[in-house]
């Protein structure tokens, strides 16, 4: 679009200097024919110049033609050997679009010569002649090869502005005279017309090619979206297009608050790079103010910055880089020809620079889209697999370890955590070779949570070089440098630390950062989320066999206790949370003898569950076999003994009680003695026997003891979880309170004592864990009174 | 929990409550005593305060691995309260104690 604007405004600037050439023409018609007057020759040099200006006309503004029609014209009517025109360009700098000698185009470069000549020719604004002869003339001829001896000089003049000259020159001297000058002069009128027209077409042609170029790169540069490219790409079509000595893109940090060098059309400098602080140089200016910055002439100019490297730049112009108001950088460009960048340059540059701003901005949006849509997609692609449910948390692991190389351009990634209390840790790794993993995971894999913790702390850090006691942790690890450390928590600990190595520490910045950052985190959340299943499917494990424990453990108490007259029994029975394996049970021997069984197992959980119930059936088998209670605990413990149970063994108290009579005999294996209170209420006997836990000793000593049971007296069996219950100050019930609670609750029923000592005991631990089972078996034998009334 | 290694005897000493609890620490250390090829294990029990039946459990087990190995264990320093509970269950007879000879030949004899 800005090429066709730029085609319209030619076409009409085009018909504009027609008219201006038409009417122009007929001005200078006019005054030749004043100038020529009278002189007989006229009609003759009059046609020709009609024809010259017909022809002027006819070269539709080429400005080539235009010098071409001059020199054919100049021969015809004042031949010399040798003809140049030489113009002034927009920047006042000479050129010569022709010189002919002897008939030959030759190619001539303006001197320092002919700009005096032009000081000269634009001071007088007349024609005239030199002669190489005469020393008081202040220049010196043309240095046309040879042709020395004397030269024919005019201004080529509009308005008293001075286009250019055109120089005639012989190889005699005296070859021109006055009739030159004023043939010259007519000449001189009649072509800087078409010389002006000409030109102004060759600038706006210039300008219409230079504004489609800049169309093409601004073009070709938005296409490009990878922002080095872009510089790069930009620099070097800029420098092609327009063929500066050297074109540079800087793009600004205002961090650093300096122009940093993106790009040049010299791969040296843009290898080495370059950083123009703020306010230095053109460029820094420029970057600075977000003002263009123009240098001329390079030399004279305070604001330039000599680069050594670039020691032909005799001008600079600095552009900024603008989108809105802010400034993204500067383009810079350099031509070794001084006065090379008029303020049309600039403003058209200007246009390019606005272009090559917006594909900046453009690529800056679309890289940074990029990037979070690659970030986004990435930790999608982590989620997707730590959610993962089928996958246990290794698995897991190993796949987000896998992935990440993948993800974040490291070339190797690694996973350390200890998701249990285990001491051994979990390792993953990827992007290592066999042997390296190996060894890794020997040295790595022996390491504890603490030791680990210890050096890499709780914060994520880079790690360039190894310290001494990391060499000697893991010798391997510490040769893989540099590498990132992101720790991974869960409940707000250290559980353990993924970490990335690249061979490069520029990879492990920014964007790679934030990604192993967000991998880390959604790994933390994985494992805490693994740990809390495992704690709760730990804990319903423990819960169910705890419940089994106690199904199992209540299934084998009696369902109902005996009642046989002028007796009473009483039970307490508590399965603590954890479960003992406390158990009682009653034996019936014959019609008047009963068995009466305490008894504890030395653990808890279902084994000690399942051995109570062994226990409790061995030893209600042996007991109706009707050895004494010494033979039965001790035949009980050789049955025991036939099964290993891992050291697991029972404590039991065995009494035969003859109903009538109120003989007690009994045998004790590493029971608690039960107490025996008598009728008095006061006195309390223990009923100690030697005797060893059963399920230890192949043949263990036991032995029956006996007592009697009167009216009125009370024997309360006991398992330990009744003495050894503790207040919480930690003193422990004990036999004393047990017995004290006995004499207080003297005259009552066996329902109602135990209720009493039930309720002592409480009071004591209050509202302390019962982390026993707890059992209490009184047996009252009821006194002669109450049986009398009962009877 | 410390070891004092002697020429032959190794000392390890046990402190505070022996429960269910704590019970599996004080085994898993006598277990790596043995490991270690500690024949004669002296276990010093001066600074302990309770003993339950989950404690005994571990000294039955430290012995019964000791006498495997061929070695011995022996118990120091019962405090009262604990002889009390091991009395209760007949284990004073079973483990050898330290200063006293032992109460039955026939506990010690294999």
């Amino acid at each position: 679009m800005v090429s066709t604007v730029l085609i319209d405004s030619t076409l009409s600037a085009i018909s504009v200097i027609l008219a201006f050439l038409a009417l122009g023409f007929f001005f200078a018609l006019i005054a030749a024919l004043r100038r020529l007057g009278n002189e007989r020759r006229v009609t003759g040099e009059l046609r020709r110049l009609y024809a010259f200006g017909r022809e002027l006309l006819e070269t539709r503004l080429d400005l080539d033609a235009v010098c071409q029609l001059i020199y054919e014209y100049c021969q015809q009517v004042m031949p010399a050997p040798a003809f140049a025109v030489q113009l002034r360009d927009r920047a006042g700098a000479l050129y010569c679009p022709l010189a002919m000698v002897n008939g030959h185009r030759i190619e001539l470069q303006p001197s320092e010569h002919d700009a005096q000549l032009f000081l000269l020719l634009e001071r007088t604004g007349e024609p005239f002649v030199l002669d190489s002869r005469d020393p008081s003339r202040r220049c010196e001829p043309l240095p046309i090869a040879g042709l020395t001896a004397s030269g024919l000089y005019a201004p080529i003049l509009i308005n008293d502005q001075m286009l250019g000259a055109i120089t005639l020159q012989s190889d005699q001297y005296d070859a021109f005279d006055r009739t030159h000058l004023s043939r010259i002069t007519a000449i001189a009128a009649q072509a800087a017309l078409g010389v002006r027209a000409g030109m102004l077409l060759r600038q706006e042609q210039q300008r219409a090619a230079q504004l489609l170029l800049i169309a093409e790169v601004g073009r070709k540069v938005a296409a490009i979206l990878d922002l080095q490219t872009l510089f790069h790409d930009t620099a070097r079509l800029v420098q092609q297009t327009f063929g500066y000595y050297h074109v540079s893109v800087y793009h600004v940090s205002d961090e650093r608050k300096s122009a940093i060098l993106a790009a040049s059309s010299d791969p040296v400098i843009e290898a080495r790079g370059l950083a123009v602080p703020f306010g230095i140089g053109l460029i820094g200016h420029a970057a600075a103010e977000g003002k263009v910055y123009l240098a001329n002439d390079v030399l004279h100019n305070d604001l330039y910055l000599h680069e050594a490297s670039l020691d032909r730049t005799r001008a600079e112009l600095a552009i900024p880089l603008r989108v809105e108001n802010r400034i993204l950088g500067v383009l810079d460009l350099q031509s070794d020809n001084v006065q090379a960048f008029t303020d049309e340059d600039a403003s058209v540059l200007q246009i390019l620079a606005d272009q090559i701003a917006v594909a900046i901005e453009d690529s800056h949006l679309y890289m940074l889209q990029r990037q979070q849509s690659r970030v986004s997609e990435a930790l999608l692609q982590v989620a997707n697999v730590l959610g993962g449910a089928s996958s246990s948390l290794s698995e897991s692991i190993a796949t987000v370890v896998e992935l990440t190389p993948r993800l974040v351009e490291v070339s190797w990634c690694l996973a350390l955590l200890w998701p249990d209390e285990d001491r051994v840790p979990m390792l993953q790794m990827a992007g290592f070779a066999d042997s390296t993993s190996r060894e890794l995971a020997s040295q790595l894999g022996r390491r504890t949570r603490e030791q680990v913790t210890a050096r890499w702390g709780g914060q994520q850090h880079l790690v360039t070089e190894a310290p001494q006691d990391m060499a000697a942790v893991c010798p391997v690890l510490a040769a893989h440098t540099p590498f990132l450390v992101v720790p991974l928590t869960a409940h707000e600990s250290i559980v353990g630390y993924l970490l990335a190595g690249a061979g490069d520490v520029g990879v492990l910045a920014g964007q790679s950062v934030s990604l192993l950052t967000g991998i880390a985190r959604q790994t933390s959340l994985a494992i805490e989320s693994a740990m809390l299943y495992r704690r709760m499917l730990r804990q319903q494990q423990f819960e169910n066999e705890m419940h089994l424990a106690r199904d199992i453990q209540a299934s084998f108490m009696p369902q109902s206790l005996p009642q046989p007259p002028g007796w009473e029994v009483a039970v307490e029975w508590k399965a603590a949370r954890g479960v003992g394996g406390d158990f009682y049970d009653f034996v019936w021997l014959d019609e008047n003898r009963l068995g009466i069984v305490i008894a504890d197992v030395s653990d808890k959980g279902v084994a000690a569950a399942l051995y109570m119930a062994l226990s409790r059936t061995v030893m209600r088998s042996t007991a109706l076999e009707g050895y004494s209670t010494a033979r039965t605990l001790q035949r009980t413990n050789t049955l025991l003994l036939q099964d290993s149970h891992a050291g697991m063994f029972v404590t039991m108290f065995y009494g035969i009680i003859d109903l009538r009579t109120g003989l007690l005999r009994y045998a004790r294996a590493g029971h608690n003695p039960p107490l025996l209170l008598r009728a008095d209420g006061l006195s309390i006997e223990t009923l100690f026997s030697p005797g060893i836990v059963l399920g230890v000793l192949d043949d263990p000593e036991i032995e029956q003891r006996s007592t009697v049971l009167y009216p009125g007296d009370e024997l309360l069996l006991y398992t330990d979880g009744v003495t050894e219950a503790v207040s919480p100050d930690g003193t422990e019930f004990g036999v004393d309170r047990l017995a004290e609670a006995m004499r207080l609750s003297a005259d009552q029923t066996a329902e109602q004592a135990i209720m009493a000592i039930t309720q002592a005991h409480q009071a004591h631990v209050a509202g302390g864990d019962q982390n026993d089972d707890l059992t209490l078996l009184l047996i009252k034998r009821k006194p002669v009174a109450q049986t009398r009334d009962a009877s | 929990m410390n070891t004092n290694r002697d020429r032959l005897r190794h000392t390890l000493e046990a402190s505070g409550r022996i429960d269910a609890a704590s019970a599996p620490l004080l085994d898993s250390q006598l277990a790596a005593l043995c490991a270690s090829g500690a024949l004669d294990v002296v276990l010093d029990l001066t600074e302990v305060t309770y003993m339950s039946s989950s404690g005994m459990r571990v000294l039955l087990l430290a012995l019964r691995r000791q006498q495997a190995a061929g070695g011995s264990l022996v118990l120091r320093g019962i405090p009262d309260r604990v002889m009390r509970v091991l009395q209760v269950a007949g284990f004073d007879r079973v483990f050898p104690i330290e200063g006293e000879l032992p109460a039955d030949g026939e506990h010690c004899a294999d």
